[in-house]
C-alpha cells in the first residue's frame, strides 16, 4: 500500500481526535486531497471495526449473572496465611524477571568459585583493578561536547550550560525571541 | 581483602554482562521535555536531578511535561513526539574515542518542516539541550540524554 | 439520576457494598473486554477481572478524589493481565497444549434460527481467529494501548494515565500496533 510518510502519523492523530486548531484544519485539508492518507484512514476505520466486533462477540458469550457473587466470594474469603501470600508475591515477582533467577544465581556462583580459585594463584589483582580506573588526561580531552554541524530555519544561539558543560541550542521563537 | 574487592567487581561485571547480553548493542536515549515559565515559582520535584542545570536558564518555574526513554540501535532513527505537534528525530551514529556522535533533528508543523538539524559529539554519558520554542504559556526546554555501553 | 463514579467511591470508602456493586455492574463488561483482549481466554479474563475488582475494593481508601476512577481501574486490570500472561508463559508446554486442544475441540452451538448462514458463521469464526492471532503477536504494552484506544475509546491522555507513561509513548506504541496489525490482517482491511 502506498503511504504518505509525512502525514501518516498526523492523520492518525486527526482520526483519534487529538489534533486541534490550525494544525487540525491543515491536516484535514491535506487528507481530503491525498489518496494515500484517505486509504490509511479507511484502513484504520476497518481495523477498529473488526477489532471491536471480535471483542464484542466474545464478551456477548460471557454470562455475567454470577460475576458479582464471585467477587463477593473473593472479598468474603478469609485472608491467606502469611507464608502463602509470600509465596504468591514471590511467584509474581519471579514472573517479572526477564532472565530468571536460576541463571543469575548460577552465574554468580560460578564467578565466586572462579575468584576463590584465582586467590590461590599469583594473580596481579592491583594491576587488573587499575585498568578499570579512568585515565584523568583522557577525561580532560573528551569531557567537552562539540557541535560539528548545525543548520536551522531561524536564528539560534549557542552556549555551554555551565554546570554540566552540555551544549545548549536556543532556537528563537517568532512570538518571543528572547534568549534567557 | 583483595579477593573480596575482586569478587565484588566481577559480580558487578557479570550482572552488567548479563544485562548487556539482553540489551544488545544499543544506546539509551532519554528525552525530558520541560515547560519553563515565569508565571510562578513552582519547581517540579521530578526534575530534581536537573535543578542546577535548569537554574542557568533564568526562568522561575519548571515543569516536566513529558519523559521518554528508549534503547536505540547504532545508526537507527528514533522518533519522539513532542508537545505542540513537534517531532524529534535522534540517530546515534557512532562511538569513537569515548564520545557518542549523535544526529538530532527537530521538526515542526504540518508538513513537517525541519526547524533545526545538528550533529554533535558528546562524552558518554552526555546530554544536549534544545530550547526556545513556545508552548502554551511558556517555553519548551528539551534535554536529550544519551548513554552507551562501552 | 445515576450516581457519579466519585459518589459511589465515597460510599465504598464508608463500607457501602451496594455502592461497590453498582460500580462493578457499571464497569464489568468494559473490564472483561480489556482483560480478554490482553489474555485471549474468556475464563482467564473473568478471573483477572474479578481479582481486579476485589483489589479495587480492598484498596479503595488509597484512591484520591482528583484522579479518575476508571483510569485507576483499568491500570489495575492491565497490570494483573500482564502478570497473568507472564505466569502462563512459564507454564509447562504440555499443559498449554492440552488447553489449546480443548479449545479447538469445543463445538460451537449453531443457533436455531432460519437466518443463520453456516458459511457466514465459518467466515466470521476464521476472521475472529485471525484477529486473535494478530493481537497475540503484539507485546503486552502494545496490546494494552490498542485495546484502551479502540475498545474503550480512551484519549491519549487517559491512556497515559492508565499505563503510567508519557503521551508521546502512547502515540508511538499506538502507531506501531496499528501498523503491525494492518500488516498481519492485510487481507481483511
Amino acid at each position: 500500500m502506498v503511504n504518505c510518510p509525512r502525514y501518516e502519523r498526523l492523520a492518525a492523530l486527526l482520526y483519534d481526535g487529538e489534533l486541534h486548531g490550525p494544525l487540525r484544519r491543515e491536516v484535514r485539508a491535506h487528507v481530503a486531497g491525498c489518496v494515500a492518507c484517505t486509504r490509511w484512514l479507511a484502513a484504520l476505520d476497518r481495523l477498529h471495526e473488526v477489532l471491536l466486533q471480535e471483542v464484542d462477540s466474545q464478551i456477548e458469550r460471557i454470562d455475567f449473572s454470577h460475576f458479582w457473587e464471585q467477587i463477593e466470594g473473593k472479598l468474603s474469603a478469609p485472608p491467606l496465611p502469611w507464608f502463602v501470600r509470600f509465596r504468591l508475591q514471590w511467584a509474581r515477582w519471579q514472573a517479572r524477571q526477564p532472565l530468571g533467577i536460576p541463571l543469575g544465581a548460577a552465574a554468580a556462583a560460578l564467578l565466586l568459585a572462579a575468584l576463590l580459585s584465582l586467590s590461590y594463584l599469583d594473580f596481579p589483582v592491583d594491576s587488573f583493578l587499575s585498568s578499570f580506573r579512568p585515565n584523568p588526561s583522557r577525561l580532560a580531552t573528551y569531557s567537552q561536547a562539540q557541535i560539528e554541524s548545525l543548520s536551522a530555519a531561524t536564528t539560534v544561539a549557542l552556549w555551554n550550560e555551565p554546570i554540566s558543560n552540555a551544549p545548549v541550542i536556543w532556537i528563537e521563537d517568532d512570538r518571543d525571541g528572547a534568549v534567557p | 581483602m583483595r579477593t573480596h574487592r575482586l569478587a565484588l567487581l566481577c559480580l558487578m561485571g557479570t550482572l552488567t554482562w548479563v544485562l548487556q547480553a539482553a540489551a544488545g548493542d544499543m544506546v539509551e536515549v532519554r528525552i525530558d521535555t520541560v515547560l519553563a515559565t515565569n508565571a510562578s515559582q513552582d519547581f517540579d520535584n521530578r526534575l530534581g536531578d536537573m535543578r542546577r542545570q535548569l537554574s542557568a536558564f533564568r526562568f522561575s518555574s519548571y515543569r516536566l511535561v513529558q519523559e521518554e526513554r528508549r534503547q536505540v540501535g547504532w545508526g537507527k532513527q528514533a522518533d519522539f513526539f513532542l508537545p505542540g505537534g513537534r517531532f524529534l528525530q535522534v540517530v546515534p551514529k557512532e562511538y569513537v574515542n569515548e564520545q557518542i556522535a549523535l544526529q538530532v533533528m527537530l521538526l515542526e508543523g504540518s508538513t513537517p518542516t525541519s526547524l533545526m538539524s545538528t550533529q554533535v559529539r558528546m562524552p558518554n554519558p552526555g546530554s544536549l539541550f534544545i530550547g526556545g520554542r513556545s508552548h502554551q504559556e511558556g517555553t519548551l526546554i528539551i534535554r536529550i540524554g544519551v548513554a552507551a555501553e562501552e | 439520576m445515576e450516581a457519579s463514579d466519585w459518589e459511589l467511591v465515597k460510599r465504598c470508602k464508608e463500607g457501602d457494598r451496594q455502592a461497590f456493586r453498582e460500580l462493578v455492574e457499571r464497569y464489568q463488561r468494559k473490564v472483561v473486554a480489556v482483560a480478554y483482549g490482553m489474555l485471549h481466554d474468556r475464563e482467564d479474563a473473568l478471573e483477572v477481572s474479578q481479582e481486579a475488582f476485589a483489589k479495587v475494593f480492598t484498596s479503595i481508601h488509597q484512591f484520591k478524589e482528583e484522579a479518575s476512577f476508571y483510569t485507576w481501574l483499568y491500570r489495575i486490570v492491565v497490570n494483573l493481565a500482564i502478570d497473568r500472561q507472564r505466569q502462563k508463559s512459564r507454564q509447562p508446554q504440555l499443559e498449554r497444549e492440552d488447553q489449546e486442544e480443548e479449545e479447538s475441540n469445543r463445538v460451537e452451538a449453531i443457533p436455531d434460527t432460519p437466518e443463520a448462514d453456516p458459511y457466514e458463521q465459518t467466515k466470521d469464526r476464521e476472521l475472529g481467529e485471525r484477529i486473535r492471532a494478530a493481537i497475540a503477536e503484539l507485546t503486552p504494552a502494545h496490546k494494552a494501548v490498542i485495546l484502551l484506544r479502540i475498545v474503550e475509546g480512551l484519549s491519549y491522555e487517559e491512556i497515559s494515565e492508565v499505563l503510567q507513561c508519557s503521551r508521546g509513548t502512547v502515540m508511538s506504541r499506538l502507531h506501531y500496533a496499528r501498523k503491525r496489525l494492518q500488516a498481519l490482517l492485510r487481507s481483511e482491511l
